[in-house]
């Protein structure tokens, strides 16, 4: 493959490369705000987040699938999903927290990393049992014909459920943010992952605002696992990579740093759709690659200004 | 016990510790402190460095554990109750070294410090602090961590009024400061006890406590060593070797010490 080539490779999937990558990398960013959320007042996170993802798109495949063929409008259908998901993700977070972080997290303990993943190989093994191991199709509000730019000699396509993603984790990452600076509770919870002795002085109940971080955490997976349903096929594996490529991300773009995370994300999506235009078999190997050169070359992420007083 | 302190007129102290006992882990930080504060009084509780004072603060506040005694505020038995619980009785704290949240605005502190109220009563009490102190209204879009520290001490004590406390805690004001500024929050102090605030004062610099208190508690080792009307401290000849720039260390008090639950011979 000479130089010539590879240049006409990029001119002509480059665009297209970035279109998905910024739908998919949004996907990331979003499952890794729910990282910042936990990390930032706890220290801790759930290594079960992509696996989180999976059970909502699941309920989502089961809800969507189950009311639209009873007749209900998909939109309708759709709703009903997102209402299911919120309250049954809110309601794992607040477990996972109970179960398996709150009794391990001593000061120098990891037995929480252990555990998180635990309940990430539990949950991929129930939801064979409960939906078996069939990838399954979940359908799309806005159905699967792609829009299709003409930009001179090169075309992009891209289906409407995916510019809903984008559109809707973008919303969901701009609300999150707005709640977390401007809101009393977000301020609250800015005061605890600062402070929490002092924000306990303030009468801040430490204990329920950990519970609620790790419930929105949870919701924000849920919400990313709903949006990805319908172009990834819902399946009991689904949830591992973007689990991890989500951790990364946080790594990366920092985990106290919610725009970090989401430029990272946003990159991290960009960079795996351009390596796919030379070798889609190679795509998740070259991505790794690359966050480990990044790793090695600043171990406390892109953004790191190591300026943060930790009381 | 024999502990209840009479003054000053036998009503019912505001604040009353009873035998307190704290441990971390396997030390005994309180050996059976009792200390009161009445209705409108600054009480100070003074004495060398590790002798138990902020740790008495913490424990009354609900910020550590109690192992024993107990803890009496306004009539009801705050022992044992969490401390985000305590401050909606009307009990606020200021901790050692300020501890304000350095990346949020100093309006935020002050909002949160209000958390416990309603929204829009949380609202007009940090426009009613600012006004109390106007170098915190020219900072209130400034991130607290950017203050001087004495802005801070203002601002964390500013943040503890919010809830307008029957009792105020503080731990340490002058720590850090320079003198023209730890006179500013002995003032501060003084214009707080004027406006009918109760105020239980630990400070390390004893001529400053003494100063703006009305009565004065020395903890040693875990224990109430002496107490007594604050100008009557002051004069004392063992807390001025101790204390006041004497002779020398906290030892000259330590060779004259007492069995637990003594304290009382100035009264």
């Amino acid at each position: 493959m000479d130089l010539a080539s590879i240049a006409e490779m990029l001119a002509q999937g480059l665009p297209q490369a970035i279109v998905s990558g910024l739908v998919y990398g949004s996907i990331y960013a979003l499952v890794a705000q729910g990282y910042y959320v936990t990390f930032s007042t706890t220290d801790t996170l759930n290594f079960a987040q992509g696996d989180f993802l999976m059970i909502a798109a699941m309920l989502s495949f089961t809800v969507l699938g189950g009311l639209a063929l009873s007749g209900v409008s998909l939109w309708l259908a759709l709703l009903a999903a997102i209402a299911v998901v919120v309250v049954v993700l809110a309601l794992m977070g607040i477990a996972v927290e109970r179960i398996a972080i709150r009794p391990l997290r001593g000061i120098f303990s990891f037995g929480w990393i252990l555990s998180t993943v635990g309940v990430a190989v539990i949950l991929r093994q129930m939801a064979e049992i409960i939906w078996g191991r069939e990838h399954m199709r979940v359908p799309s509000v806005f159905g699967d014909v792609p829009i299709r730019l003409n930009l001179g000699t090169v075309q992009i396509g891209i289906l409407p459920q995916e510019v809903f993603i984008l559109a809707a984790s973008l919303g969901a990452m701009i609300a999150v943010l707005f709640f977390l600076k401007k809101s009393r509770l977000g301020k609250a919870m800015a005061a605890v992952a600062f402070n929490a002795p002092a924000a306990a002085l303030m009468g801040i109940n430490v204990r329920h605002i950990v519970v609620l971080s790790y419930a929105l955490s949870s919701v924000l997976a849920g919400l990313a696992g709903v949006l990805v349903a319908p172009v990834l096929f819902a399946h009991a594996h689904m949830g591992t990579l973007p689990g991890l490529k989500a951790f990364a991300v946080g790594i990366i773009g920092g985990l106290g740093n919610p725009v970090g995370i989401l430029v990272v994300g946003l990159a991290l999506g960009i960079v795996e759709f351009v390596v796919a235009i030379f070798n889609a078999s190679l795509r998740d190997a070259v991505t790794f690659l690359i966050l480990i050169a990044i790793l090695a070359w600043r171990p406390m992420g892109l953004f790191d200004k190591s300026g943060r007083e930790k009381v | 016990m024999s502990a209840v302190d009479e003054y000053p007129t036998g009503k019912v102290p505001l604040l009353s510790v009873r035998n307190l006992v704290v441990e971390y882990g396997y030390v005994r930080a309180l050996h059976g402190l009792s200390i009161d504060v009445h209705q409108g009084e600054v009480v100070c509780l003074i004495g060398s460095n590790g002798a138990g004072k902020s740790t008495t603060l913490r424990a009354i506040s609900g910020m550590i554990p109690s192992a024993a005694g107990s803890v009496t505020f306004n009539g009801d038995d705050i022992t044992g109750v969490p401390g985000h619980d305590i401050v909606k009785m009307g009990l606020a704290h200021v901790p050692e070294g300020r501890q304000v949240f350095g990346d949020q605005s100093v309006h935020d502190n002050l909002i949160l410090g209000g958390i416990t109220l309603s929204r829009d009563e949380g609202r007009a009490r940090a426009e009613h602090e600012l006004d109390r102190f106007p170098i915190l209204r020219q900072r209130q879009h400034q991130r607290a961590g950017t203050l001087s520290g004495g802005e801070q001490q203002m601002l964390a004590i500013s943040r503890g009024l919010m809830i307008r406390p029957r009792l105020l805690l503080l731990d340490e004001p002058s720590m850090g400061l320079a003198p023209r500024l730890v006179h500013q929050v002995g003032e501060i102090i003084i214009q707080l006890q004027k406006q009918g605030m109760t105020i239980l004062l630990v400070e390390q610099m004893a001529t400053l406590a003494l100063a703006v208190s009305d009565r004065a508690y020395v903890i040693q080792n875990g224990e109430v060593r002496l107490s007594g009307r604050s100008e009557e401290i002051e004069n004392n000849p063992e807390v001025v070797s101790a204390y006041l720039g004497g002779s020398s260390t906290s030892d000259t008090v330590q060779q004259h010490q007492k069995p637990a639950q003594s304290g009382k011979e100035l009264q």
